[in-house]
């Protein structure tokens, strides 16, 4: 029997998503699944459908699960995969088929969430007062792992600074880059997109501290969870399965780790709408961490109030 | 009961295709077909290779004994045999089955119906309204049944038109039952639907699956339905009326995901899973295989000879193997 690792799946999202996808591929070595086909490629074309029928939350894309088996299940797999949302696609349908589908958790992992940016339509958005995106556009913006500005060397530095601090305002987890003048990624670049594991530990929210919550007009928001006390399982459990139950439908993201009462390490969680998944957490966290518990939660009308004073209860008495 | 108990499943031969196996297909005759993911193919025998011939290949039928259809992501369908090769563009064509005379590929809400045998490869196309296809089959006279993401469609070939559409969510699987007249539909809200072909708005419905049915056969007689969902196989009995029994026989069978189902005309049926291990079952001994086989890695398809006699079974890993399956006979 064949036992291999699940192969990495980054989503490339954004009105650079094809072109950021190729160039991020590495020849030999990465599969690029989309709607462009050529050699180290499979095609995908988005075909939805439901788990239950007309739930919003159950939504899943049939041709990236077709596409990705395609992908990886060959004698050699390939390294990586890069998945292209195109332009209208919505990637937190993408996100949530690749984690909860039963077929493709045997063979991939979401290894992170990248969106390409056109930094001097961003400008021009921001120049006429205009919000970054809307929809499923925005939700890909607050939920990202890596944000890339494409012709940022167009801009004035000053522009490129307010570009970086309205994406930072509504994006409490993903990094930002720009690319190179040329259409390039530096080589010192490519690390910071590919091979990212951003969705299995804990989220990526530096040391902001406190009850966070970002909001972004009718978007999404994001709060961000944290406290030092050790946590109660049973407690945590029942939390987590109402932040499911009552949210599912609002939930883009969903990623914590946990520091549970007598657990040896940390339990992370991760989830998209109706989906959600624990396990232990593999890297040990930076000493300053052991003890902390983090959660971070992107979605529509969070009430962070109530949230955050539901996971304050979770700890033990 | 008896019979099947002392079944036996001999190897008749094995390779590997280095691309790794897609799909597989008999001939009504009993020649092999069987392509790779790198395009390749093997027929009959593992002394006849041929050359890629699709980019990306998803499906593969025989059209007759001397050609065969191969369907591709990319490119829409290939046809060869007979010393010509010819491609046509099917948007999105995902799947391809072929009966008297005709060949129908399954596309983006659309199929594609082409006349054969001789040569004739241009297409009818009929729109779906079923969104794009995932499975389809030949059923009574010139009507096939198509599985889409939005439903199921019933399709007159001779006369190029939609019969009926049923809506449902991601149909994944269909089969049929020619002696019965009974069409079978699995989709990925965890149901099983039962449809007589002429009062196809009558059909019955089989919930309560916790997991997508991804896989499905049905014995020509109608009466034994088989399903699985992830590790699970469920029989379904089936009356001369088409009403199923009140509850299934079920059984957890495999260690792991069930990843091809396949049943013979002796009712036998062919599962394997994701970690290489292929299980032959009867009918009568719901609980217990009556002969197990194993290959490298996950099984991608297995597919019975229209005699029931052989049993082809392809892995992830491109591992093929052969066997000749005996139903047991007491003396």
């Amino acid at each position: 029997m064949v036992n291999r690792p699940p192969v990495p799946v980054t989503i490339v999202g954004g009105a650079g998503a094809d072109d950021l996808a190729r160039t991020l591929s590495a020849p030999d070595d990465s599969i690029v699944a989309g709607s462009w086909h050529g050699p180290g490629s499979v095609r995908i074309e988005a075909d939805t459908a439901h788990r239950t029928p007309g739930c919003a939350c159950c939504t899943l894309r049939l041709d990236v699960i077709d596409g990705l088996l395609r992908a990886v299940r060959r004698p050699k797999p390939p390294a990586h995969v890069l998945v292209v949302a195109a332009p209208g696609d919505d990637v937190t349908t993408i996100a949530y088929t690749v984690l909860s589908d039963a077929d493709l958790a045997r063979h991939v992992r979401l290894d992170g969430v990248v969106v390409s940016l056109d930094a001097v339509a961003m400008a021009t958005r921001a120049a006429g007062g205009m919000p970054l995106g809307s929809g499923p556009e925005l939700e890909a913006l607050v939920m990202a792992d890596a944000l890339v500005l494409d012709r940022a060397s167009e801009l004035t530095n000053d522009a490129i600074i307010s570009i970086r601090q309205s994406l930072g305002a509504i994006n409490a987890i993903g990094s930002t880059l720009e690319r190179t003048a040329d259409g390039s990624i530096l080589g010192a670049q490519r690390h910071r997109l590919i091979g990212l594991d951003a969705w299995h530990g804990a989220p990526a929210v530096g040391s902001r501290n406190g009850v966070q919550l970002h909001r972004h007009g009718n978007g999404p928001s994001t709060l961000v969870l944290r406290q030092q006390a050790p946590l109660d399982p049973d407690a945590v459990d029942a939390w987590l399965d109402r932040v499911i139950e009552s949210h599912a439908q609002r939930l883009v993201r969903l990623q914590g780790a946990l520091a549970i009462d007598s657990a040896p390490a940390r339990v992370c969680c991760h989830g998209v709408r109706s989906y959600a998944m624990s396990h232990s957490e593999s890297a040990d966290p930076p000493a300053s961490r052991r003890g902390e518990s983090l959660v971070v939660i992107v979605g529509h009308d969070l009430d962070a109030e109530d949230l955050s004073s539901e996971f304050a209860a979770t700890r033990v008495r | 009961m008896t019979d099947h108990l002392l079944t036996s499943a001999s190897e008749h031969w094995r390779t590997r295709l280095a691309g790794g196996c897609r799909s597989v297909a008999w001939s009504p005759g009993g020649r092999l077909f069987v392509i790779a993911a790198d395009g390749t193919s093997l027929i009959d025998d593992p002394s006849q290779l041929t050359a890629p011939m699709a980019p990306d290949p998803v499906d593969a039928t025989w059209l007759g004994e001397r050609r065969v259809a191969v369907v591709d992501s990319v490119g829409g369908v290939v046809f060869a045999g007979s010393g010509t090769v010819e491609a046509q563009q099917v948007d999105g064509a995902r799947c391809v089955d072929s009966a008297q005379g005709r060949t129908i590929v399954g596309g983006a809400n659309v199929v594609a119906l082409f006349g054969d045998l001789d040569g004739d490869t241009t297409a009818t196309t009929i729109t779906t309204g079923a969104g794009p296809s995932h499975a389809l089959c030949h059923t009574a006279g010139g009507m096939w049944a198509v599985g889409g993401s939005a439903g199921l469609v019933l399709i007159d070939g001779a006369m190029g038109e939609i019969d009926v559409r049923l809506e449902m969510d991601g149909v994944r699987a269909v089969a049929w039952a020619g002696g019965a007249e009974r069409l079978v539909a699995a989709d990925l809200a965890g149901s099983l639907h039962l449809i007589g072909i002429h009062d196809p708005g009558r059909g019955v419905e089989l919930d309560g699956y916790p997991d997508p049915v991804r896989h499905v056969a049905i014995s020509a007689d109608g009466a034994l339905l088989v399903a699985a969902a992830d590790d699970e196989l469920t029989w379904w009995r089936i009356d001369a009326d088409g009403d199923p029994g009140d509850m299934p026989e079920r059984a957890v069978v495999h260690e792991h995901a069930v990843t091809a189902l396949a049943m013979n005309s002796h009712g036998l049926v062919a599962t394997g899973d994701a970690a290489g291990c292929i299980h032959l079952w009867s009918p009568w001994v719901t609980d217990h295989p009556v002969a197990t086989m194993t290959l490298d890695s996950e099984i991608v398809a297995s597919e019975w000879s229209a005699d029931g006699a052989r049993l082809a079974v392809a892995s992830m890993c491109g591992e093929l193997a052969v066997y000749d399956v005996t139903p047991g006979a007491v003396a």
